[in-house]
């Protein structure tokens, strides 16, 4: 059983694709979400996003603060910053660990206008 | 006639200005596609916040969050104004202030505030409505995103400390890259947009909210706003350097033509010159012979 995941940040439409369950950090604690979920709406924490798409592949995200909406058969994900696992590699993080730093600290900035 | 000097000058500085325009011309592309990308980037942001709002619409809402809530009575609106910075740029602004002027007209026993961003907008309306103006800044100070978020502070602290009732958004909106129209568009209360919609309410559901209903919904409707308002004014921007590409493109066009009659005139007036001296020539000549 799959359901539709759509990952979106403010800068780019990063995932959408089929998936048979996904590992997301609400404000209340972890969440494991699998087809059939009931209605929720919920704000995430700036944390990995774990994705078991339909070919059984995995990829991780890190995902700043955002919104998750689950619906039975189509969930999304909108949050501010979204960075892809598979496109940095160590060697790049540690290269350009500023930058990152600086990207996830930026957070901070939109936490306190709530 | 003129002198064939003034006319060499003139055919100087008019070519001096068909490079200006030229030049202008070429930014304003370049900096259209720039723009157009960043609207492809940020729009499914928009359209997902927006299909989450929609879905809210359609389940059961138990709890009316006063971003929901439409008032009966309005006698207190605020108008966000997009205009932009720099003009040369047709008759963009133009046509957005005279759309705003009659909007303001339909609310005009009501209390009305104008948040102005843009040179042209702030001059535009100091002049007629100086009284209505609470905010306003240009946007070399801030980002394209900072200055949404800062518009929307100013709205989010008025709207709810009930010191208004409405808030309109007015800016230009490209149908493509050659119509523009100017569009006011209702941001708060947020329903007006959804409620519409024909929805199936036979099997009406409802969300699970956490951690409160209150604080899930505050923060989407506000990252929905964000966006909406970045859309605009980067929608508005694209406007902006469309407009200005075409009225530049008509210019540098003009100059030639302006060009082309003054070298023909130039080159009769040098014509007209050597027939007068080889007249001289030829009947000094004969009064010698």
């Amino acid at each position: 059983m799959t359901f539709f995941l759509n990952v979106v940040s403010r800068a780019k439409h990063i995932f959408s694709k089929n998936v048979i369950k996904i590992y997301v950090t609400g404000l209340e604690g972890q969440l494991c979400i699998y087809s059939g979920h009931s209605q929720l709406l919920t704000v995430i924490k700036s944390d990995p996003l774990y994705i078991l798409d339909h070919t059984k592949s995995e990829n991780f995200f890190y995902l700043s603060e955002g919104i998750l909406e689950v619906q039975p058969k189509f969930v999304t994900i909108l949050s501010d910053i979204v960075i892809s696992v598979s496109e940095t590699s160590l060697e790049d993080v540690l290269k350009n660990n500023k930058k990152y730093k600086k990207i996830i600290s930026s957070n901070i900035f939109y936490k306190n206008k709530i | 006639m003129l002198s064939s000097k003034t006319i060499r000058n003139k055919i100087f500085s008019t070519k001096n200005t068909n490079k200006i325009t030229r030049t202008m011309e070429m930014i304003s592309i370049s900096k259209m596609k720039k723009i157009k990308k960043k609207i492809s980037n940020s729009i499914p942001y928009q359209i997902y916040s927006k299909n989450i709002i929609n879905n809210l619409m359609s389940s059961s809402l138990e709890f009316k969050h006063l971003y929901l809530t439409n008032n009966k009575k309005i006698n207190k609106i605020c108008i966000i104004i997009i205009s932009t910075d720099k003009g040369l740029c047709g008759s963009l602004n133009t046509n957005l202030f005279r759309k705003i002027l009659i909007e303001i007209k339909k609310y005009k026993d009501s209390f009305i505030n104008l948040i102005v961003m843009g040179k042209k907008g702030i001059n535009f309306f100091k002049n007629y409505y100086s009284n209505f103006i609470i905010d306003s800044f240009n946007f070399s100070k801030f980002s394209f995103f900072d200055s949404s978020l800062k518009i929307l502070k100013t709205v989010k602290y008025l709207y709810e400390n009930k010191k208004i009732q409405k808030v309109f958004l007015a800016s230009n909106k490209s149908k493509n890259s050659v119509i523009f129209k100017p569009k006011i568009f209702q941001l708060l209360p947020i329903n007006n947009e959804f409620e519409n919609k024909n929805f199936d309410r036979k099997f009406l559901w409802s969300y699970i909210y956490e951690p409160y209903n209150t604080v899930s919904l505050s923060i989407l409707f506000k990252k929905y706003l964000e966006s909406t308002i970045y859309c605009r004014i980067l929608e508005n921007l694209y406007c902006e350097h469309a407009s200005r590409f075409f009225s530049m493109k008509h210019a540098s066009e003009n100059s030639e033509n302006i060009i082309k009659n003054l070298k023909l005139t130039y080159n009769k007036c040098r014509q007209s010159n050597v027939t007068k001296e080889l007249i001289e020539i030829v009947s000094g000549c004969s009064s010698i012979l």
